[in-house]
C-alpha cells in the first residue's frame, strides 16, 4: 500500500488561515473547521472529501 | 198520823239538808276537783306549748342550721362550679392551642409534601427532558404529501372562490365594506344628531298641536248684579231713619222719618242707580279687554305654532337631505372600500400562495443552498435545554446529510431520580453510575433522532442523515479534554416515519437503524476508532421494523 497520509494537517499559515491537503488537493479552513477536520481524521475519505468540500463551499 | 207527820218532817228537812249539804260538799270538792282539772289542763296545755315551742325552736334551729349548711354546699358548688369552669376553660384553650399546632404542624407537613410533590415532578420533568428527547418526534413529511400540498396550493390559488382553503384570511365581504363605509358616514353626516334635533322639533310642535288656548267667555258669564229700584231705595232710607231718628212722641218720631226719607228719596235713588250703571259699565269693559287679551294671547300661540312648524320642516329637511347624501355617500364608498379591500386580499393571496409553493419546492428540490441555511436556522432552539452543536455537510448528489453532533456532558444530566418505595411512595434519590451512564445514553441518543427529524422536515429530499456523535472527555492520564466520538448511526427517511417514537427508548430505537456504538453492560459508552467504526457500521444489520410490530 501507498504509506503516503491522503490527509495533511499542514496547520496555519503566515495569514492566520489553515491548510488541509488531501489527495493532495490543498484546502483553506479557519481555524473551527480546522480543528474539526483535525476531529475528523480517521474517518473514511469519502466522508473527509465531503466535509472539506463543505466547508470550501461554506468559505466560497 | 199526825205526830208521825211532826218527825217525818224534821226528818225529811234535816235529811233535806243533809242531803243539801251533802250536795253542796259534791259541788264543792266537784269545784274543787273542776279547779284542779282546770288547773292540770292549764299545765298541760302550758307544758303543751312550751314543748310546742321547745319543739319549733329545735325545728327552727334545724331549719337554720339546715340552711346554713345549704348555704356553705351552695357556696361549695358554686366554688366548685367556678373551678370546674375555669379548668374546662384551661382545658379548652390547651385543646384549642393543641389543635393549632396540630394544624400548623399538618400544614408544614403538607406545604412540605407539596414541596416534595413539586420537587419530585421537577426532577421527573427534567430527567424526562433529558432522556426522552426523542419523544418530541412528531410527523416526517413524505413526498407524496409535500407534493400532493403544492398541487392544492396551485389548484387554490387559481380558484378563487374556493373553500376551506390553506389561506385561512377570509375574502372581504360587501357587509364588510359597507359597515366600514356607514362609520365613516356617521362621522362625516352627523345624521344621529340630526335625527336626535328632528325628534325634539316634532315635540315642539306636537305640543302646539296638541294644546289650544281656552277662550274665555266661556268662563266669564253676563253681568248679574239687578238694577236698583226706588222702592228699594225707599225701603233702604226707611232702614236708615229708623236707626237714625228716636224721639219721646212717637207722633213726632214717625214725622221726623218721614220728612228724613222724602228728603232723600230722589238724590239716594239716583246715586245707587249710578253706582249700579258705573259698576255695570266696568264689568263690561273688563270681559272686553279679558276677549282681547285671549285674542291677543290666540295669536302670539299661533305665531309660536308657525315658527314651531316652520323648524319642524326645516330639521325634517335637513335630516332628509344628510340621510340622502349619507346614503349616496355609503354606496358609492362601499363599492370603493370592497374593491381596495378585495385586490388587497387577492394581494395577500398571491403572497402567501407564491411564498407556500416557494418553500414547498424549495422542500420537493433541496437544493444544497437551502438545506444548508435551513439547518442552520433550526439549531439550536429552545426545545431542548441541553446544550449540543450542530455541524453539516450536505451531499446533494446521494440526497444524504452527515451531521456532526457535539453532544452535553454526562455531568449535565441531572443528579437525582425519582424511586419508588417497597410502600409504593415516589422518593427521591441520587442516581448510581449506571443509572447517570443509561440516562445519558438515552440523552445522547435522543437528541441525536431529534436532530435527524427535525433535518428530514427541511427537505423531503434528505432521504439519509447519518450523525457522529462526540464528546469531550478528559484522558486517562491527562488533565486536557479531548474530543472523543462515541457513536455512529445511519437514519433513513423510509423506516424513520415509520417508527412510533413514544413506544421505544432511544436506546432501543437504535437497533432499527444501521449503528456502531462501544457501551458496556452498564452503559460505559467508549470512544470509537472512526477508523474502523464506519465499516462496522455498515456490516451492522438493522432489526425491521415492521417484523416487531
Amino acid at each position: 500500500m501507498n504509506n503516503t497520509p491522503i490527509i495533511e494537517m499542514v496547520g496555519q499559515q503566515p495569514d492566520g488561515r489553515y491548510i488541509v491537503i488531501l489527495n493532495g488537493i490543498p484546502y483553506n479552513l479557519d481555524e473551527a473547521q480546522y480543528k474539526a477536520i483535525n476531529r475528523k481524521k480517521d474517518m473514511p475519505i469519502s466522508r473527509l472529501i465531503i466535509w472539506l468540500q463543505s466547508y470550501a463551499d461554506e468559505n466560497v | 198520823m199526825g205526830r208521825k207527820k211532826g218527825p217525818n218532817i224534821g226528818k225529811a228537812l234535816n235529811s233535806i239538808f243533809k242531803t243539801m249539804g251533802k250536795m253542796a260538799r259534791a259541788a264543792a270538792a266537784a269545784e274543787k276537783k273542776r279547779q284542779r282539772e282546770a288547773i292540770r289542763e292549764e299545765n298541760r296545755r302550758i307544758n303543751t306549748i312550751n314543748r310546742l315551742a321547745a319543739q319549733h325552736e329545735r325545728e327552727m334551729n334545724r331549719f337554720y342550721a339546715q340552711a346554713e349548711r345549704e348555704r356553705v354546699r351552695r357556696i361549695k358548688q358554686e366554688e366548685m362550679a367556678e373551678k370546674r369552669a375555669a379548668r374546662e376553660q384551661a382545658k379548652a384553650l390547651r385543646d384549642e392551642e393543641r389543635e393549632r399546632v396540630k394544624a400548623a404542624k399538618l400544614q408544614a407537613k403538607l406545604e412540605k409534601q407539596q414541596q416534595i410533590e413539586d420537587e419530585i415532578a421537577e426532577i421527573e420533568s427534567e430527567n424526562n427532558n433529558w432522556t426522552n428527547a426523542h419523544r418530541l418526534i412528531d410527523h416526517i413529511d413524505l413526498v407524496e404529501e409535500v407534493t400532493t400540498i403544492l398541487e392544492k396550493c396551485n389548484t387554490e390559488q387559481q380558484d378563487i372562490d374556493a373553500e376551506n382553503t390553506m389561506f385561512d384570511k377570509p375574502k372581504p365581504t360587501k357587509y364588510d365594506a359597507e359597515n366600514q363605509a356607514q362609520a365613516e358616514a356617521r362621522n362625516i353626516y352627523d345624521t344621529w344628531n340630526a335625527q336626535i334635533e328632528l325628534k325634539q322639533a316634532e315635540e315642539r310642535f306636537r305640543r302646539f298641536v296638541d294644546f289650544n288656548v281656552p277662550e274665555p267667555s266661556t268662563d266669564i258669564s253676563d253681568f248679574n248684579v239687578p238694577e236698583p229700584t226706588r222702592g228699594q231705595a225707599y225701603a233702604m232710607l226707611v232702614k236708615e231713619a229708623e236707626s237714625k231718628i228716636s224721639t219721646f212722641f212717637p207722633w213726632k218720631q214717625n214725622r221726623l222719618r218721614k220728612e228724613y226719607v222724602s228728603e232723600r228719596l230722589n238724590s239716594f235713588f239716583d246715586n245707587i242707580h249710578d253706582e249700579w250703571e258705573k259698576l255695570k259699565a266696568e264689568y263690561e269693559n273688563h270681559k272686553l279687554q279679558v276677549h282681547a287679551d285671549w285674542e291677543k294671547e290666540k295669536s302670539e300661540y299661533e305665531v309660536l305654532k308657525t315658527n314651531a312648524n316652520d323648524e319642524l320642516q326645516a330639521k325634517r329637511a335637513q335630516f332628509e337631505k344628510k340621510s340622502k347624501d349619507q346614503a349616496e355617500y355609503i354606496e358609492q364608498r362601499t363599492e370603493t372600500i370592497l374593491d381596495k379591500s378585495i385586490a388587497k386580499w387577492k394581494d395577500e393571496r398571491n403572497d402567501f400562495y407564491s411564498q407556500l409553493r416557494d418553500n414547498l419546492q424549495d422542500n420537493i428540490n433541496g437544493d444544497k443552498d437551502f438545506v444548508i441555511t435551513a439547518v442552520d436556522d433550526l439549531f439550536p432552539n429552545d426545545d431542548l435545554e441541553m446544550e449540543y452543536f450542530v455541524d453539516i455537510a450536505y451531499d446533494y448528489e446521494s440526497s444524504k446529510v452527515f451531521v456532526d453532533l457535539d453532544l452535553p456532558e454526562i455531568e449535565d444530566i441531572p443528579q437525582q431520580k425519582i424511586a419508588l418505595t417497597p410502600s409504593g411512595k415516589k422518593s427521591i434519590r441520587q442516581k448510581t453510575q449506571t443509572d447517570l451512564r443509561g440516562d445519558y445514553v438515552n440523552c445522547i441518543f435522543g437528541l441525536a433522532m431529534y436532530v435527524a427529524y427535525n433535518i428530514f422536515n427541511v427537505s423531503v429530499k434528505i432521504s439519509e442523515i447519518e450523525i457522529s456523535g462526540y464528546t469531550q472527555r478528559k484522558g486517562e492520564n491527562s488533565a486536557l479534554a479531548t474530543d472523543q466520538y462515541v457513536f455512529l448511526v445511519d437514519f433513513t427517511r423510509g423506516v424513520f416515519s415509520e417508527i412510533d417514537f413514544q413506544k421505544f427508548s432511544s436506546l432501543e430505537v437504535m437497533d432499527f437503524f444501521k449503528h456502531h456504538y462501544n457501551m458496556t453492560k452498564t452503559f460505559d459508552l467508549k470512544e470509537i476508532d472512526l477508523s474502523t467504526a464506519y465499516s462496522k457500521m455498515e456490516s451492522f444489520t438493522p432489526a425491521e421494523y415492521s417484523e416487531i410490530n
